[in-house]
């Protein structure tokens, strides 16, 4: 039985670490094309500035997200 | 800090580039707002804490808004170099459009102005009756009902449009909504119909050379076989079809004036 629960558990663990590393990057391709000055002006600095660090902060989430999970698989009793 | 168009108070865009730009936001935003469901639900599965998923939701929505509003400016660019007119800056990088620091949407000809983005008295606190200036539009309620209420999708102007430019009187397929619904209930079926009589009568059906062990099969037991459906299906208790209306109100409904007869006044014409 709670072979079973850690089993899950692992398996949602690997699903939060594809989900983060698929969005990892998610902001990265608008940030490059900001930095080719695809829009300028100070307005358009103030929304790079805001993509910058919406990227910050969607990374540092879901490292949050993965620590988070993998603390609590470590907590739960692995297999024998 | 070198500054691209030089001026660093210029803000413009620059036409490929921009493109790209926005194409990468649309599905940056899709993306976020897709993880912020999934990263929930897969974090609540495992009762760990989903602090990073509700954090996640506010950059997810702050992209889709700036989304939107470089949609704006990519239409105004688009605009401008289709028309030829705007200030644009011939860079080495390439030719900067100038806009406006606010993202007014550009209206684009052949498509419908953009809905008038009617401030909602539930978005103040205020209550409904009241008199801020320049904020919420002092409305009744049935006329707020009646303007919120969107005639643009609905299945009654989207049969009238197909049929209203119907190619000009030449007939085209596509204008034709009975044949495209499968209305279409023509004097060909009794043509059709006749014409299989006459050959099962005579039991000559063409040059056809199946080649296919099933169908041959059929063709040498179609007599013995006690068939699942009966030949021809079509002339068994047909249920008739219900005929499928355009929709709008029903013509058994009477027709009653609804208006008043007008009362004319004394005509203005000298005699």
């Amino acid at each position: 039985m709670t072979d079973g629960a850690y089993e899950e558990a692992k398996r949602a663990v690997e699903r939060i670490q594809r989900l983060s590393d698929d969005c990892w990057h998610a902001l990265d391709a608008s940030c490059q094309a900001m930095d080719d000055d695809a829009w300028v002006g100070p307005v358009a600095r103030q929304f790079h500035h805001a993509l910058r660090s919406g990227r910050r902060e969607l990374q540092a989430q879901l490292g949050e997200a993965v620590r988070d999970a993998r603390a609590k698989l470590a907590t739960m009793p692995g297999k024998p | 800090m070198t500054y691209p168009a030089g001026d660093p108070n210029f803000s413009g865009a620059r036409m490929p580039a921009i493109d790209t730009l926005v194409s990468r936001h649309e599905r940056a935003a899709f993306l976020l707002e897709q993880l912020a469901g999934d990263l929930w639900r897969e974090l609540t599965g495992m009762r760990v804490d989903t602090t990073p998923a509700l954090r996640i939701r506010a950059p997810a929505q702050s992209v889709r808004s700036q989304t939107t509003e470089l949609q704006t400016r990519r239409t105004r660019v688009h605009d401008m170099q289709r028309t030829g007119d705007g200030t644009r800056l011939c860079t080495v990088e390439g030719i900067f459009w100038r806009l406006p620091e606010k993202a007014v949407p550009t209206p684009v000809p052949g498509q419908p102005p953009p809905p008038i983005q009617w401030p909602s008295p539930s978005s103040c606190g205020m209550p409904t009756r009241c008199r801020v200036r320049g904020g919420c539009v002092r409305t009744a309620p049935r006329s707020r009902r009646r303007r919120t209420r969107c005639s643009v999708g609905s299945p009654r102007t989207a049969y009238a449009k197909v049929t209203e430019d119907s190619g000009n009187g030449h007939y085209d397929i596509r204008y034709d909504v009975p044949m495209l619904t499968q209305l279409y209930q023509g004097s060909d079926l009794k043509q059709w119909e006749a014409a299989l009589a006459k050959r099962s009568a005579r039991n000559d059906w063409g040059k056809l050379d199946p080649q296919n062990p099933m169908a041959l099969w059929a063709q040498r037991n179609r007599s013995s076989s006690t068939p699942r459906c009966p030949r021809p299906p079509w002339k068994v208790n047909p249920r008739p079809a219900t005929p499928v209306r355009p929709p709008g109100p029903p013509p058994s409904a009477p027709i009653t004036p609804t208006t008043p007869t007008p009362r004319t006044g004394p005509s203005p014409t000298p005699h």
